[in-house]
């Protein structure tokens, strides 16, 4: 027994030796466990935000009034839109319609008894148009509000992120997302890839076993996993001056039961594919819906009833909560049983499963 | 160039996709199911956020402000407190989204005209946070306005051209087709040219009569051929499935969208030339094709929203320009050469990456 115990592990060494020198040998393979996590960190910590900064706005000035070109100049003083003054209506559809503005606001020539102005957005664009034509409005609003004050206003705090940050909320995901990409494609092109290559076959006639080999498979690929985490914590909250408020240890068990469910689902891709083409394309097709269905980007609270029951399925709904909560609100283990428990489950049904498919 | 050599390999990269149905059925099935997870999950809006209310008061203006916020669209009210700390303990794990609270002076404050109330928020999603904060800033408004507590001399009407419902699908189907053409120009082609060169078979191609321009499009055509058929299937369950109107020509989408295909397939011909094995290619072609045209195409974030310098480097990312047609002729049906500028970047990266593959591949002295 125990000298069974001891040759397995002698054989397990030898199986991860061999595993993390075939990764690790390539200078190319080392670039990319550190660089892609990094590039993506970077575009998503800058890219991704809904914050209007500088829109582009067309007006249309028919009123020529003084009340008019006050409220103009208010809108120009925020130094959020850059207005293009056009000369009529026909001018300024022109510009929406070549996308050089996002949104028209319109003084019509009977502003001054009406009092009626209109903001046109951008319809084709998806959000942006519609957050710069609330800001328009809201602003306007505002500065008319400035000149009495109302007898009843509207305090607004928000916790956890009192600046409505984007970069908070979105940083602590991409970790998620780097995990899962890193890890789930390179398990799933492993057993594949050895199978192609016909060395399988030749793993086959030594007494390597069935465990060994996956575990001796997965074993690194975890570890690039927990590196990737440690290093996308590091960089969010040494350069973008994102909080972690939470326990250390936390992030790890959570981290360790998502890649369980990565590996574990990377792995069972890898056991129907004959070709390392077919288990990237099973991947990309099985993770594109993960990432979009896990509240990533768009939250679930909107997706109609029947969708948020699909995302039950999605380990990494489970791992956005914990994380996010861990950088933001704080808290540890004890927070967030149900999601931790959904990892665990998820994760072990898939790795038994490839288990059983990898006999 | 002789055609016979280019449609030789065109052949047998053809028999070599058919012998493999599910891949097959994955390229095929991959836009549908993208236009149809985008089109149902991608809402940014927020409807029925749950919202806890501290009610100290029980006058009439109170009260109409409860009524207002739980009718509208937005907020949801969930659950009622009396006590300010069993609330801020719901805020805090997640149970309530937001909380209002209407202090107990309410009435008399509001007579004197400095009335104050609270919305706490969880700013953890700040962007559902900030449309929460304008609906409920909007929401007091208009309940002041009724009420005839506050005149606002202005009245400010919304509108939304191309999609005058504002239906957020409508405006998605262009990106999400460019997102769908990058990823499966780019991975197929890098995968197919890897494995060549993760085998070993450019060696033996070497000693034929093959030249390495034949090769690479012989190579291609068939991807070419399935990436649009992949634009058919997309556009055709956008106009048929989502009541997606195509204003613009058809003709004008399917050159444009030609265009596009080549040049994220020269992308894939690139980096799999770079990596030279098949999980670095596929790894390198998502990082490089699927996230610039998800996040730095200004299909859901807007490009002069971000830093000075991540604009600049949008303007390499070829998605960014077939967004932006794609855009004009579905929904503004006006002809793509209104964009003519688009059109022309997307060339220049098409003949800049042309040269570069080549020369690559020369370099390398893999292809023959």
């Amino acid at each position: 027994m125990i000298e069974g115990l001891r040759h397995s592990l002698i054989r397990l060494r030898a199986m991860l030796g061999k595993e993390f020198r075939q990764m690790l040998r390539d200078p190319r393979m080392r670039f990319f466990v550190v660089v892609p996590p990094l590039v993506q960190l970077v575009i998503f910590g800058y890219a991704a935000t809904f914050d209007v900064r500088l829109a582009e706005v067309a007006v249309v000035d028919e009123a020529r009034s003084s009340a008019s070109r006050e409220l103009i100049d208010a809108v120009r003083a925020t130094g959020h839109f850059n207005l293009h003054p056009a000369a009529d209506m026909q001018a300024a559809a022109l510009l929406i319609e070549r996308s050089k503005v996002r949104a028209i606001l319109r003084f019509g020539w009977d502003f001054d008894a009406s009092g009626q102005l209109q903001i046109i957005a951008d319809g084709s664009d998806s959000n942006s148009a519609q957050l710069v034509a609330g800001q328009l409005s809201a602003t306007l609003r505002e500065h008319l509000l400035q000149n009495g004050r109302p007898p009843l206003e509207l305090v607004v705090r928000a916790w956890f992120n009192p600046n409505l940050d984007d970069r908070d909320y979105f940083v602590p995901g991409i970790m998620a997302n780097v995990v899962l990409i890193a890890t789930m494609l390179l398990t799933a092109m492993t057993v594949v890839r050895e199978r192609e290559l016909g060395t399988l076959e030749r793993l086959m006639v030594t007494p390597l076993a069935r465990a060994e080999f996956v575990i001796g498979k997965l074993v690194p690929v975890a570890l690039i996993g927990l590196f990737d985490v440690l290093l996308v914590t590091a960089v969010a909250v040494l350069w973008f001056d994102v909080p972690f408020r939470g326990d250390p240890l936390a992030l790890l068990v959570g981290s360790m039961l998502y890649l369980m469910s990565t590996l574990g689902m990377g792995l069972l891709i890898s056991s129907f594919a004959s070709t390392q083409q077919q288990a990237m394309l099973t991947a990309f097709f099985i993770l594109m819906p993960m990432v979009i269905l896990s509240g990533f980007a768009f939250p679930i609270r909107n997706m109609p009833e029947w969708i948020q029951a699909t995302t039950y399925l999605d380990p990494l709904r489970y791992y956005l909560v914990v994380i996010r909560d861990l950088f933001l609100k704080g808290g540890g283990l004890a927070s967030h049983p149900f999601e931790y428990a959904m990892m665990a489950l998820l994760g072990s049904s898939a790795l038994g499963l490839s288990m059983l498919r990898l006999r | 160039m002789r055609l016979q050599h280019v449609r030789a390999v065109a052949r047998k990269e053809w028999w070599h996709l058919l012998r493999d149905p599910r891949s097959l059925a994955l390229i095929l099935l991959m836009p549908s199911m993208l236009l149809f997870l985008f089109g149902y999950a991608l809402r940014l809006d927020i409807t029925n956020l749950p919202l806890g209310v501290l009610q100290e008061s029980g006058d009439a203006t109170a009260n109409d402000l409860v009524a207002r916020f739980d009718a509208s669209h937005a907020f949801d009210v969930v659950a009622r407190y009396t006590d300010r700390r069993q609330m801020e303990a719901d805020l805090q794990r997640g149970a309530v989204a937001a909380a209002l609270v209407l202090p107990r002076e309410l009435p008399r404050l509001l007579a004197e005209g400095r009335a104050e109330m609270q919305l706490l928020l969880d700013g953890v999603d700040a962007n559902s946070a900030r449309l929460a904060q304008n609906y409920a800033q909007a929401i007091v408004n208009d309940t002041l306005q009724q009420q005839g507590l506050v005149r606002l001399p202005l009245e400010i009407r919304d509108r939304s051209w191309f999609n005058e419902a504002k239906e957020s699908r409508l405006a998605i189907v262009p990106g999400v087709i460019a997102v769908v053409m990058a990823v499966i120009g780019a991975l197929m082609t890098s995968l197919t040219i890897a494995r060549e060169i993760e085998q070993g078979n450019l060696v033996m191609l070497r000693t034929t009569a093959l030249r390495k321009n034949e090769f690479l499009l012989g190579k291609m055509l068939p991807y070419f051929v399935i990436g649009m058929a992949d634009l058919a299937v997309a556009a055709l369950s956008a106009v048929y499935l989502f009541d997606v109107p195509l204003r613009g020509s058809a003709l004008g989408l399917t050159v444009v969208s030609a265009l596009f295909l080549v040049v994220v397939m020269l992308q894939g011909a690139l980096l799999s030339m770079v990596a030279g094995g098949q999980m670095l290619a596929a790894q390198m072609s998502l990082v490089s094709t699927f996230l610039p045209a998800f996040l730095l195409s200004g299909f859901v974030f807007a490009i002069e929203n971000m830093p000075q310098a991540l604009q600049y480097v949008t303007v390499i990312v070829p998605a960014r320009y077939y967004v932006a047609l794609s855009k004009l002729i579905f929904l503004k049906g006006v002809t793509p050469l209104l964009l003519w500028g688009e059109v022309a970047a997307l060339v220049a990266i098409l003949l800049l990456l042309l040269r570069v593959v080549t020369l690559k591949a020369g370099r390398l002295g893999l292809l023959p």
